[in-house]
């Protein structure tokens, strides 16, 4: 049902059909999902460049594989300048930058960003088939696979959760992050609240609720920002003891990635330390 | 009884000597006058006098005792300085007004006492303005505002009053009330220094004249004497009629003396 | 009305807006939260109470009674009824002040660091505005844009500098203010520097008043207007570089609060002072009120509200003044 969609999209942006045969072997990304994606997938010397998000450890889970690759910086121009035979990015960002490009007569695959594990395992397959490398896609999403299988299942009473990001933002079930609550066996409070994809839960409303665990994201090196300090609002830590608030690594569920299941086990050990 | 001297004052600014070696003491017993042409160093002498400057050298002593030595506070008892053209910035009464005279006297965090309405009063009643103390200042004419802000001075009851042209924009009438007023104030007891343009009140009202020209005393004195001819010619470049009234001298200038 | 009528009103005001501060907010309706508190004292809603609106009540009324107190001090001593933080800039300087603090990752260390930047960047404010416009409204209110722009820009700057991607998201509440979510790490924070900056405030008034008259006439009072300006600077750097760290600028407040109690204390500039304060903090706490009735949910920035208010005031104001102006 997905790939339909994602297909047309991808014909969509696809650019003159490009006159030499074979995979793709000046690829550049500059988007920090699709960065990841041909980190994982593509031979490591047809990667022209990635964006510069990519070898960052707080953003990306691929930091060490972008070190020693050209870093853009999401500029049309440095782009074009290295003249490349597909361009990746996603449809979220930088939406000037891929008509510009597209419109220059190069390549430009745009993927939308996933809001599932099935849609990761989709877009694994698709991407893996546009770098030409469909046996390492296949490989991908077995390693994911087999993660999530190794993850114990949930014993009953069924635990509910809320993801309380910075600034109040939570998720409903309709996004990644909300549907690896979904995989780890966790209710996810936001659909009480008529929350499907993204809104806001006030603090107080958080705290009435009383869900057995809150998860938010997290990123090394602790850069100060206010919305993350709300997530260290002494009501919060007075109301929930440490184990009923679970921090996930940003780098784990900004892209569907086979790293992605590593978030689902962590939620799944938060989870069991309810008991 | 209270004595202000001053002592060598020269003061100094941007190399301009706007006094030069300044010396005259002024006491009770008479109303003295200070007069002199644009420019001359009246208004600077008179912030000396009252503490808002210092000279670079000499002194100003009040009863004995440097200017400079004196609490802030208790030297505001007892000298008080109504500045030339005065501007109020807020709509305040004139009852309130005034009783800014009041504050050196005012301990603590106390709103003002029966004293300091009493004296508030007083002052009103002396510059005929008991009649307007509800009146917000913004809504009083130029004459009525003069007298309002001789009876804020007077409010503190000083022993002390420096004047800067009190007189200033104010209706013949009402420049007659004030200088009667100021002159009653110095024959009752208290020190009473006017800075005048106006030469006929000058020898009119004055018991004493003090003339300034570039920053130095070119004659102190009886006023008829300070104003003789030769003085009005060589510092204010004019020629003068003078005469005598029953009510007592004038002054009127003729013309100007052409080099 | 006498200043003892209008003080006891305005108590009463500030005591009815603060109750309602503790009652009313996204969690459940008030009476029901009421309810619920007095049926389960130890639950979850005595902790919203205690550690969510409680804060948040508390730091409206005093940074909106330091806005209030400053904006009457600095018209007094500026004799311009435009004078405000927000207006001339200290606010945005403060928030500077603070953001550097903050987002250097100096305040994680070291707490106090963000309201101790924040008063020393106030200062500055301060500082620059003084020597860039003297008292004539026009020079005033050019030199408040200028030191507010730059302040701002520094801030935005500092912001987009930050390596957290949500820093740059977070310019609205530095420009903007906001009382959301703060806690008592934040009262404690800002509280003694804001107490220290009332009182030397408080103690400027009569010297304010003395002020009504020009300054040769307030020195031959007594008074040492150096000192003054010392006391005043410190004392305004102090409560609004304290407020700023904690609930970035709101603007406005400091204008309008003296220029609707002004009348009703006869114009003088000593009483206004503490009613001032207390006005600062009624008003503070009934635009948070509103920001958290209107939008529920997703709240609209404090500043928004308290510029929407005061704007309009800010304009008569300026009309009047050019108007006056030789």
């Amino acid at each position: 049902m997905i790939r339909p969609a994602l297909m047309g999209l991808l014909a969509l942006l696809l650019a003159p059909v490009p006159t030499e045969a074979g995979p793709p072997r000046r690829i550049v990304s500059f988007n920090l999902c699709s960065d990841q994606l041909v980190l994982l997938l593509a031979r490591r010397e047809r990667i022209a460049s990635v964006s510069y998000l990519a070898a960052d450890p707080a953003m990306s889970a691929l930091a060490d594989q972008a070190r020693g690759l050209h870093l853009n910086h999401r500029q049309a121009e440095e782009i074009l300048a290295l003249d490349p035979d597909l361009v990746l990015t996603s449809t979220f960002t930088d939406r000037a930058t891929t008509a510009l490009l597209a419109r220059l007569g190069r390549r430009v695959v745009a993927l939308p960003p996933v809001t599932s594990l099935a849609e990761t395992r989709a877009q694994i397959l698709d991407v893996a088939d546009l770098l030409g490398e469909p046996a390492r896609g296949r490989a991908m999403v077995a390693e994911l696979d087999a993660a999530l299988a190794a993850v114990p299942p949930p014993a009953p009473p069924r635990a509910r959760a809320v993801l309380f990001q910075a600034n109040g933002w939570t998720e409903g079930p309709a996004t990644l992050a909300g549907d690896l609550l979904r995989h780890a066996g966790l209710d996810n409070l936001a659909v009480s609240y008529g929350i499907d994809a993204y809104g806001r839960l006030p603090l107080e409303t958080v705290l009435l609720a009383a869900p057995d665990l809150v998860v938010s994201g997290t990123m090394p090196g602790n850069a100060p920002s206010l919305g993350q300090a709300l997530l260290d609002h002494p009501a919060l830590r007075t109301a929930l003891p440490d184990r009923r608030r679970v921090r996930v690594p940003e780098a784990l569920w900004t892209c569907g990635l086979p790293q992605t299941a590593d978030a689902v086990a962590l939620l799944a050990r938060a989870r069991d330390r309810l008991r | 009884m209270s004595r202000l001297l001053a002592d060598r004052l020269t003061f100094l600014r941007g190399g301009r000597r706007l006094l030069d070696e300044v010396s005259a003491t002024f006491g009770p017993g008479g109303l003295t006058g200070l007069i002199g042409p644009n420019g001359a160093g009246k208004t600077t002498l008179m912030r000396c006098l009252a503490g808002l400057v210092r000279p670079q050298q000499g002194q100003v002593r009040l009863d004995g005792r440097a200017l400079a030595d004196w609490p802030a506070q208790v030297r505001a008892r007892q000298l008080a300085y109504l500045p030339q053209a005065d501007t109020v910035h807020w709509r305040l009464s004139v009852a309130d007004l005034v009783m800014l005279g009041r504050l050196p006297h005012r301990q603590g965090w106390n709103g003002p006492g029966p004293a300091d309405r009493a004296a508030v009063e007083e002052a009103l009643a002396a510059t005929d303005c008991t009649g307007l103390a509800a009146r917000a200042v913004d809504t009083l004419s130029g004459g009525e505002r003069a007298r309002v802000l001789l009876a804020r001075a007077l409010a503190g009851q000083p022993a002390t009053l420096l004047a800067d042209e009190p007189t200033a924009g104010l209706d013949p009438y009402h420049q007659l009330e004030v200088m009667e007023r100021l002159r009653s104030l110095a024959q009752s007891g208290t020190t009473v220094l006017v800075v005048l343009h106006d030469l006929s009140a000058a020898v009119r009202f004055c018991d004493r004249l003090v003339l300034l020209d570039r920053g130095r005393v070119v004659a102190a004195g009886d006023p008829g004497e300070v104003t003789a001819a030769p003085n009005l010619r060589t510092v204010f470049r004019i020629e003068a009629a003078r005469g005598q009234l029953p009510e007592g001298p004038y002054l009127l200038p003729r013309r100007r003396v052409l080099d | 009305m006498s200043d003892r009528a209008l003080g006891a009103g305005l108590v009463l005001l500030l005591a009815l807006l603060f109750s309602g501060s503790l009652l009313l907010g996204p969690a459940t309706p008030a009476l029901a939260f009421l309810q619920g508190l007095l049926a389960d004292p130890d639950g979850p809603l005595r902790l919203i109470l205690v550690e969510i609106r409680l804060p948040r009540a508390l730091l409206g009324a005093m940074t909106g009674a330091s806005l209030g107190l400053a904006g009457a001090a600095l018209q007094g001593y500026l004799r311009n009824p435009l004078a405000e933080p927000g207006i001339v800039g200290v606010s945005a300087s403060a928030a500077f002040g603070a953001v550097l603090a903050f987002y250097s990752g100096l305040a994680t260390l070291l707490p106090l660091a963000m309201p101790v930047s924040g008063i020393l960047g106030a200062m500055l404010g301060v500082l620059l505005v003084q020597a860039l416009a003297g008292t004539a409204t026009l020079g005033l209110i050019l030199a408040g844009v200028a030191v507010s722009s730059f302040a701002s820009a520094l801030t935005s700057l500092a912001l987009n500098l930050s390596p957290n991607p949500f820093a740059a998201t977070e310019i609205t509440f530095w420009l903007m203010g906001s009382l959301a979510d703060r806690s008592f790490d934040h009262v404690w924070l800002a509280l003694p520097f804001t107490v220290t900056g009332w009182l030397c405030l408080l103690t400027t008034g009569r010297a304010l008043d003395a002020l009504s008259l020009d300054e040769d006439a307030a020195a031959s009072l007594g008074f040492d207007l150096a000192r003054l300006r010392l006391v005043l600077l410190a004392g305004v750097a102090l409560a609004v570089g304290a407020a700023t760290a904690v609930t970035g600028v709101v603007g406005f407040v400091g204008l309008v609060v003296p220029h609707l109690l002004r009348p009703l204390v006869g114009h003088r500039p000593a009483r206004l002072l503490p009613l001032s304060a207390l006005g600062g903090a009624c008003l503070m706490l009934a635009s948070d009120l509103l920001v958290r009735l209107v939008t529920p949910g997703q709240e609209l920035k404090l500043g928004v509200v308290t510029a929407l208010i005061g704007t309009p005031f800010f304009f008569f104001l300026v009309l009047r003044a050019a108007r006056t102006a030789p």
